[in-house]
Formats: structure tokens, C-alpha cells, sequence
């Protein structure tokens, strides 16, 4: 699965560690999210795309990590 | 201050009373240790005394089971890959280690087995934390 996780918390302005307190995870957590080692639970990927004000389509996106 | 992040809040609890935990362990066991050789042999209250360095390890053990509830979904993945290794290769290790002993190689302490559990889980999360850095 493809995120645009990065583009999206650099848009804000946001650090890693200032997006993993807004979504009450680590840092390590968004990194693995951003690098696209690691796919959240539909929990978690709701939760970001409610943070960004978006549908989790427009966050995350079907295949392969660019 | 407490930390809004529930994660970090976790963690920040976790390090304060796993060490609470681990120290009441270390003064215990010397302790323990000190008194069951003062004690005859085939006295029971040896064995009492001995099992009280397990009542930390108790406390330890509900400690870091409330700490992996809390923390979030990927940092449960990461110590999960971690067990997996661990109890993968101590299965390994102590069936070859029986089998040898079949064949007359010397018995081990078993007290070493643990030690190598938690070695391992840390190479685990190592090799975990790695793959997905």
C-alpha cells in the first residue's frame, strides 16, 4: 500500500514527532508509516485521514511503495 | 509533565516501574540466595525464601503486559517479530542441546535458558526495528 503520509505532514509543517502526538503513536511508527515498511490497521489509517481532514483514499492508496 | 501521547505516556510509566520492579528483583536475590545457605538443608522455609525473588518477577511480568496493551499497534508488531525470534531460536537451541544430552553430552543449568529468551527478544527487536527503519 501507498501512503502520501510525508507529503501531507510536510504541507503542515509538521515533524514526525509532532504528527505522532497528534495520532498518539511513536515516532518510529510514523517513520515505518512514511517509508511504507509498515501498513496501518483501518483504525489507525481512519484516525490519520480524520487528522488530515481527508478520505483515507486521498491518504492511502492501493500497490506497490514507489 | 504527562504526555498527551498515549504512547509516550506508556513508555515514560513502563521505564518507571520496570526499574521499581527490576530493583526490588536485584536487592531480593542476594538476599535470598544469603539466607536459604544459612538455612539447614530439607528445610521447607528454603524454599519459601528462595521463591521470594519471584514475586518482583511477577509484578515485572503485569508491568510490561500493561505496557504492550498500551503502546501503539506498530511498536506491538515490533516486540511480536521479537518473541517470535526469541522462542523460535530457544526451541532450537534447547532441542538440540536434548538431543546432545541423549548422546551423553553434560546437562546445562536450565537458569541459563531465560537469560537466553530475553537475549534473544532483544536481538529480535533489533533485527524488527531494522527492517523497518
Amino acid at each position: 500500500m501507498r501512503n502520501r503520509l510525508r507529503v501531507l505532514r510536510a504541507e503542515r509543517e509538521w515533524s514526525q514527532g509532532e504528527l505522532a502526538d497528534r495520532l498518539g503513536v511513536s515516532r518510529q511508527t510514523i517513520n515505518a508509516l512514511e517509508t511504507g515498511k509498515y501498513d496501518p490497521s483501518l483504525d489507525l489509517a481512519f484516525k490519520i485521514a480524520r487528522l488530515f481532514e481527508m478520505k483515507i483514499e486521498e491518504v492511502f492508496m492501493p500497490g506497490e511503495e514507489e | 509533565m504527562a504526555s498527551p501521547n498515549p504512547t509516550t505516556r506508556a513508555n515514560r510509566q513502563y521505564a518507571r516501574s520496570f526499574i521499581l520492579t527490576m530493583g526490588l528483583y536485584v536487592v531480593t536475590l542476594p538476599f535470598a540466595v544469603g539466607f536459604v545457605n544459612i538455612l539447614p538443608e530439607g528445610d521447607p522455609l528454603r524454599y519459601l525464601i528462595i521463591l521470594v525473588p519471584v514475586l518482583p518477577l511477577l509484578a515485572t511480568l503485569v508491568v510490561f503486559m500493561r505496557w504492550l496493551r498500551r503502546v501503539d499497534e506498530f511498536q506491538r508488531k515490533v516486540q511480536f517479530e521479537g518473541f517470535a525470534f526469541s522462542m523460535a531460536v530457544t526451541i532450537i537451541v534447547t532441542l538440540t542441546l536434548g538431543f546432545l544430552e541423549r548422546a551423553g553430552f553434560p546437562k546445562l543449568d536450565t537458569l541459563w535458558i531465560p537469560i537466553m529468551m530475553i537475549f534473544l527478544w532483544g536481538i529480535g527487536v533489533a533485527i524488527a526495528n531494522g527492517r523497518y527503519r
